[in-house]
Order: C-alpha cells, then sequence, then structure tokens
C-alpha cells in the first residue's frame, strides 16, 4: 500500500531510482540491515544516581499511576523529555519558546521537542507507533487528543491534576475538560483550543451603511447585512473549508446535536440539524449572499476586500490582523433567533503516554503543568490565536493591558462563556468529511438539506458500527 | 579480480567441484545484489505482502487488526455507502487518465518534434518545457489554485474578463474541475515526456531521411513511415508510464480539491487517503491499494498485448 502511494506522488520512475540508489547507499554504508529496528529501548534517558539534586523537584510519585515493579526506586539526576507537537507557523515557534522557558527555568528535566507535521499527521504517526509498539514520546500534543486516552496509551490527566502536585480544576472553563473527555475519563490537559468567530470587514460595511462597531448577532442579521454586502463580485458571508465545524456550531444553537449519549448513533438528520442546513443552502441560493464550494478561497476574498463576513476559528485572528490591508472587525459566533450562541471548540491538548518509571511520569506532568499554567496560557493567547484556559483571563491585569493594545480579541474572549465540547468520539474524522460532503451537496443544488444528512447519516453509522466491531 | 579477492579473503573453503562450478560466482553475485535486494524486500516486497495481508482484516489504527476474509472487498462492490463512492473513484480515475494521457503524448510528441530541429536557443526552449516536471505537484498545485481561483481576480478569469467572455468558477464546478485538474497535469508532465521523445527521436537513423528525401518524400511521410515507427518503443514506454502515473494521481487532488466538488475529482488513490489517513480504516485502504494493484497490473498486461504487436524494435 505504501509503495503505491509514495510512487503515485512522483511523476518520474527516474526520481524513485535515485531514491532507491540513495537508499541502498546508505544501507550499504552503515552494513546493516534496511529495515527499521522497532526500538523497545524506554526513550527517556534516565541516569539514576543516588545524588540528591538542589533544585526544586516535586518529591512524591502522583497517585493512581499503573506502578510497574521494574521501576528504579532511586530518583534519577536528571530527566530527558520527547515531546511531540503539531502547531506549525508562529504558532509552533511558540510552543518552542514555551518548552525554551521551561527549560530554563529548572535543571532537572531536559524536554526536547519535535514537530511532527499538522494534526492529521501527528496522529497517523501516534497510532502507528501504538498499534507497533515503536517508540512513543513521553508528552505530545494532539488534535483529538482524548481518543488517544481511550486506546489505553496514557496516563488520565486526572491522575495528575487530582494528585498531591495538582492543580485546581474548577479554574479553567469546563468545556475544555469535556472536550478531553472520552468514555467518561479526562485523558487530557487543555493547551491550544480555538472557536469559530465572525470576522468582518469594517470599510465594506461602512460603505454599506452597516453598523461597524459590532457584528451581526444573529443570523438573520448575517444575511440581512450579507444583503446589503453582496454586490457586483462582492460576497456577504463565508466560512473557511472546515465547514462541518461552522455548520456544527449552527446545529448545536438550534438545539441540536452529533451524536446520541452513548454514541452509537449519527443525529445528524435531526429537525434541528435540517433547518440549519437549509437555512445554509438558502443562503448560497436563495438570498444569493455566499458562493457555492468556494470555502477555499474565502481567506483570500476576504483579504481582497470582496468578502464582507468570514466565519473561521480564532486562531486566525494574528494572521488577519496582520495582513488585512482594511479595518478589521471580530463579531461573537451569531446566534439562532431566541437562542443562546453556542461556540464548540477545537484545537489540540497535552497527553501524558504510560511509563513504567514514575519519576518520568512526574517529570512529564511537571512539564504539562507548566505549558497550562496561568502564566503559559497568557503567553500562548497573548502571541497565538488560541484562547486561554482560565475562567479569570479576563481579569488578568496582563490580559487587560494586552485588550487595551488589541480590541479585537475581545469578542473570542467574551466568546468562551458559550464555549461547547462537541464529543470526540472514534469516528470524528468520518462523521467530519461526510458532513462536509452534506454541505457541498445543498451549496451546489445537488441535493435538498434532508437527504444531503440522512445519507451523511448513514456513512457515520456505518463507520459506527465498524468502530464498535474494533472495540470487541 | 574481485574473484580473487574473496577466495584470499577465504582460503579456508572448500572447493568441492559443485563450488568452483557455479557456486562462487553466484554467491559473489548475490552479495553485489544484496544490498538492493534488502531494501526491496524491506521497502517494496514486504509492504506489498504486508498490504494484501491486511486488506483481508478489519483494522482500524490503533485497533489490532482481525481476519475478516472479502469483508473490505464485499463492502467496496455491494455496501450501499462503499459501492457508490468506490464507483465514483473509479469513473473519476478513467476520466483523469483518458483525458490527461493521450493529450499529454500528443502534445509532448508535437513539442519533441519542434525542439528536435537545429535552431538557435533550442537548449533554452527545452529547459524551458522541463521546468514544470522538476517543480513539485504541491507548490505548483497552490500556484495554479492561483490561476484557477474563481473569483474576479482570479489570474485565469481576469483574462477572460479582459477579452469580455464570462468567468469560470474552474476547481469549484462540478463539471470543470476534473478538465482543470488534467489541463495542469498535462502542462506538469509535458516536459518528462518530451525529453524521452527526444532521446527516441535522435536514435532514428539520419540516412533514413536522407534516403527519403532523396525519394521525394515530404515531412508527413516521413514522419508517418519513419519516425513514428522507429520511435515506437519510445511511444509505448511513455503510455505505459503515463497511464500507471495518472491512475495515481493524488497530490493534486489533495492540495487543490480535496476530492470535491461532490466527489468528481476523487480519484482511487484519493478516496485510499481517504480511507487510511482520516477514517484510519488500514483494511479498507489495503483493499483499494490492491484493487488498484491489480487493475494496473491487468492494464499494463493489456497494453503489451495490443501496443506489443505495433512496436518495432531494431
Amino acid at each position: 500500500m505504501r509503495v503505491s502511494r509514495t510512487h503515485g506522488f512522483r511523476q518520474t520512475s527516474g526520481a524513485v531510482i535515485v531514491v532507491w540508489v540513495v537508499v541502498a547507499l546508505l544501507a550499504a554504508a552503515c552494513g546493516g540491515p534496511a529495515e527499521p529496528t522497532p526500538t523497545t529501548a524506554p526513550p527517556a534517558q534516565v541516569q539514576p544516581t543516588v545524588a540528591a539534586s538542589t533544585q526544586a523537584q516535586p518529591t512524591q510519585a502522583p497517585t493512581g499511576v499503573p506502578a510497574a515493579t521494574s521501576a528504579p526506586a532511586v530518583k534519577p539526576d536528571h530527566v530527558t523529555l520527547d515531546f511531540w507537537y503539531s502547531l506549525g507557523g508562529n504558532s509552533g515557534q511558540v510552543v518552542e519558546e514555551l518548552v525554551k522557558l521551561f527549560n530554563e527555568s529548572q535543571s532537572y528535566i531536559t524536554v526536547v521537542p519535535t514537530y511532527q507535521g499538522g494534526y492529521a499527521e501527528i496522529m497517523a504517526k501516534t497510532w502507528n507507533a501504538i498499534f507497533a509498539e515503536q517508540t512513543l514520546p513521553q508528552v505530545a500534543q494532539l488534535g483529538g487528543a482524548p481518543l488517544v486516552g481511550a486506546t489505553g496509551a496514557c496516563v488520565p490527566i486526572t491522575d495528575f491534576t487530582d494528585g498531591p502536585n495538582g492543580i485546581d480544576r474548577s479554574k479553567i472553563y469546563d468545556a475544555f475538560w469535556d472536550y478531553n473527555k472520552a468514555e467518561g475519563t479526562i485523558w487530557c490537559m487543555p493547551f491550544n483550543n480555538s472557536m469559530p468567530v465572525l470576522y468582518y470587514n469594517k470599510d465594506l460595511f461602512a460603505k454599506a451603511g452597516l453598523p461597524t462597531e459590532q457584528g451581526p448577532e444573529t443570523w438573520d442579521d448575517v444575511i440581512s447585512y450579507g444583503q446589503e454586502l453582496t454586490r457586483g463580485d462582492q460576497w456577504g458571508f463565508n466560512t473557511h473549508d472546515d465547514t462541518h465545524w461552522y455548520l456544527s456550531t449552527m446545529i448545536l444553537e438550534n438545539g441540536g446535536q452529533i451524536i446520541n449519549q452513548e454514541e452509537t448513533e449519527c443525529l445528524y438528520n435531526s429537525p434541528e440539524a435540517v433547518e440549519m442546513l437549509q437555512l445554509w443552502g438558502d443562503m448560497v441560493n436563495d438570498y444569493e449572499i455566499m458562493p457555492p464550494a468556494q470555502h477555499k478561497e474565502a481567506g483570500t476574498d476576504f483579504l481582497a476586500g470582496v468578502l464582507g463576513m468570514f466565519f473561521r476559528s480564532s486562531s486566525t485572528l494574528p494572521s488577519l490582523v496582520r495582513d488585512a490591508p482594511f479595518e478589521l472587525g471580530v463579531g461573537m459566533v451569531p446566534a439562532v433567533e431566541g437562542k443562546d450562541r453556542v461556540a464548540p471548540i477545537g484545537g489540540g491538548s497535552l497527553v501524558i503516554f504510560k511509563n513504567s518509571n514514575p519519576y518520568i511520569l512526574e517529570a512529564a506532568w511537571e512539564f504539562v503543568k507548566f505549558m497550562t499554567s496561568e502564566a503559559s496560557s497568557l503567553y500562548l493567547s497573548t502571541h497565538t490565536g488560541y484562547l486561554p484556559l482560565y475562567k479569570s483571563s479576563l481579569e488578568w491585569p496582563e490580559m487587560q493591558a494586552y485588550l487595551e493594545q488589541n480590541p479585537l480579541v475581545r469578542a473570542p474572549l467574551e466568546q468562551l462563556q458559550y464555549a461547547y465540547a462537541i464529543p470526540v468520539f472514534p469516528s470524528l474524522g468520518t462523521s467530519d468529511s461526510a458532513l462536509r460532503q452534506a454541505v457541498e451537496a445543498v451549496e451546489l443544488g445537488a441535493s435538498d438539506p434532508q437527504a444531503a444528512l440522512d445519507q451523511a447519516k448513514k456513512i457515520v453509522d456505518q463507520d459506527l458500527i465498524t468502530q464498535a466491531q474494533n472495540k470487541q | 579480480m574481485t574473484n580473487g579477492v574473496i577466495v584470499e579473503q577465504n582460503p579456508g573453503v572448500h572447493r568441492s567441484s559443485w563450488w568452483r562450478r557455479w557456486g562462487e560466482e553466484t554467491v559473489v553475485a548475490y552479495l553485489f545484489l544484496a544490498p538492493s535486494m534488502i531494501i526491496l524486500l524491506a521497502f517494496a516486497f514486504f509492504p506489498v505482502v504486508f498490504s494484501i495481508a491486511a486488506s483481508f482484516t478489519r483494522w482500524n489504527l490503533p485497533y489490532r487488526p482481525v481476519w475478516t476474509g472479502l469483508t473490505n472487498y464485499l463492502y467496496l462492490f455491494t455496501n450501499e455507502v462503499g459501492w457508490p463512492a468506490f464507483r465514483q473513484a473509479i469513473t473519476n480515475t478513467v476520466y483523469f487518465t483518458l483525458g490527461s494521457v493521450p493529450l499529454n503524448m500528443a502534445i509532448s510528441l508535437l513539442l519533441a518534434l519542434l525542439l528536435n530541429q537545429k535552431l538557435k536557443g533550442v537548449g533554452l526552449f527545452r529547459t524551458a518545457y522541463f521546468l514544470p516536471t522538476i517543480t513539485s505537484t504541491v507548490a505548483m498545485s497552490v500556484v495554479w489554485m492561483w490561476l484557477y481561483h474563481p473569483s474576479n481576480y482570479g489570474l485565469f478569469n481576469s483574462v477572460l474578463l479582459k477579452i469580455g467572455l464570462p468567468t469560470e468558477r474552474w476547481l469549484r464546478d462540478p463539471l470543470l474541475a476534473m478538465p482543470s485538474l488534467i489541463l495542469m497535469g498535462i502542462w506538469h508532465g509535458m516536459g518528462y515526456n518530451i525529453i524521452i521523445f527526444l532521446a527516441g527521436l535522435q536514435n532514428v537513423p539520419v540516412q533514413l531521411y536522407e534516403a527519403a528525401r532523396i525519394d521525394g518524400a515530404g515531412t508527413w511521410a516521413q514522419f508517418r513511415k519513419i519516425t513514428w515507427p522507429l520511435i515506437s518503443p519510445t511511444t509505448f514506454y511513455v503510455l505505459v508510464i503515463g497511464v500507471i502515473n495518472a491512475m495515481q494521481a493524488f497530490a493534486q487532488m489533495h492540495v487543490m480539491t480535496q476530492g470535491g466538488p461532490l466527489g468528481r475529482t476523487t480519484t482511487i488513490v484519493y478516496m485510499l487517503y481517504h480511507e487510511a489517513f482520516e477514517s484510519f480504516a488500514m483494511g479498507r485502504a489495503s483493499a483499494l491499494a490492491c484493487f488498484l494493484f491489480v487493475i494496473l497490473l491487468v492494464l499494463t498486461l493489456i497494453q503489451f498485448r495490443l501496443a506489443g504487436s505495433q512496436v518495432h524494435y531494431e
């Protein structure tokens, strides 16, 4: 399978031959067999010595950690931790910076960060490592992280947060904990999170005679504003290409659900969901304020000044602030008339993988605790578009000073009170792509909302059955 | 010489007549083959066998595979969700292959004929035509997304507007998406084919053309009676490689369309990617890979059968 795929990437068999030759030469030079040997060695370098360090160190192993009989009884001098992360670009640099701050803050633990590609790529690598029993890092930052927990590869984070060296979990928004739950257990530590927000072009709003200080409050407003903004080659409203997230937002706001409590049946074809996809389709085909199937280009349209309102993740805020040649506005998620806003969170979390050495787990938690502390959360949220985790974040003096300078960040922060966690279940990848297909079918008039969502539900239910079989 | 070295190093080896007759040379030959054979076994044959085995399992990462016999194949061919998706992927793959390979070959051959002439600056043109080929598909796809941008400021659209034609939605139009990808594919694949055709053209003995000219043959007659038959091995090679590559098209779909709109650009390999790395259904993805492998094998055999008789080897 791999061979045929990689082969497909190459236009020339010549390139393949060159690669083969290079690999052959390398293998010959190494003199060993070419097959990568799966290492079973513990990845952390531990030097068990009796020397008592003068550094401030955690002294007690967390409770509830699967204790291994072979664990060294002696505390090591120094621990090195491997840390996989999946944030690229500016956000990735901020992660590296935080790791550096941690390494400099003490001398007992050294964390080695490695970028492993985006969410999909790092997940594939993690699944592979778990399946093939290959070397996993001690800590990783993943999207959809609680699914890893459900496989038994990592330690429930509550073992640490509720332990002697723990934290006060009630200081962090409940939605973030829900987001890290699978099968009733909180597996991982919330780290980088975002929510959809409504960006708008204040210049275009002013030109159309619309109020510029605030975005649209409801979806009805979006439609009426959109009609004012749509003229010539200029569109009123569009979303980024992860349309499943934005339609999910609307479905949740309308009182619908993605999946039932038992996670056995997808609820995409509920009346609440159909009503919202109908509304979405109407925006394209009836009100004509949104171009059909043009979500991949929505970002460039917005920056080019030919799109009035742009529904996208709050994590994009810094780059839009940097790139927009017009006055940018940021509003909260619009509400369904007469109902509350709902802002489903997305993003990544930190997981601590199982380890037979309690000192490594202890060190890993020390690192995770640092990365998600109030100070780090402030740092992350003021240097990237990700949100702070703490309920008190709006009251922090540093945050207030930051908001003074960057008033656009206020909307996403105030929106945190509406944060909501879509259940994380194993068929999520299939479920997202099925919903995207439904959106596309309705936008292009290939299907009506009911039929499109019936089809999406059918695809997800099919996958849920397979996933249930896997668990047995 | 090498034999001598080996023998020198192994003075204790007992030399039976069997050993002397062919054993020694065979062992030496295999020693020389070993590096690439190990690589091939580890990275080509083992994954192939593994993939075939995996296609008979239900294997969703990170769970262990479970033998389920033909379930994955039945899913692809009979399931109410699987079959429509699979049928569409096959249709799209065939569309892409039939749309791009013959056109690509025709254009490449034409350009190769032009570039085969002794003109000033022909080297510059040869380089220019080869440039797209060495550009990575992903980088090229990103650039072409700007060309195909559906808004008025997209490059193609702004040209259309300038000359007073209506704009198109290119990749976002279910009917235009695949032709757009085919067009880009031709531009990208051309350079490689031109080089191969050029090599073929330059192998045609010049005396044949001289003799033909003396006999009064025109350009078309020369091409029809000399060039075409004599470059037939090249043409055949380009055809086989072209079909194999086109059937595995993936990167441009991944970057530009994600298989859309309405699944109109979901090729077999893109569907494979979706199953393997979005749904993590490795068994099903392996079944797709095996299907594609069999199809490619059969297609290549058919091409050898049909075209083989037309190919003229010197």
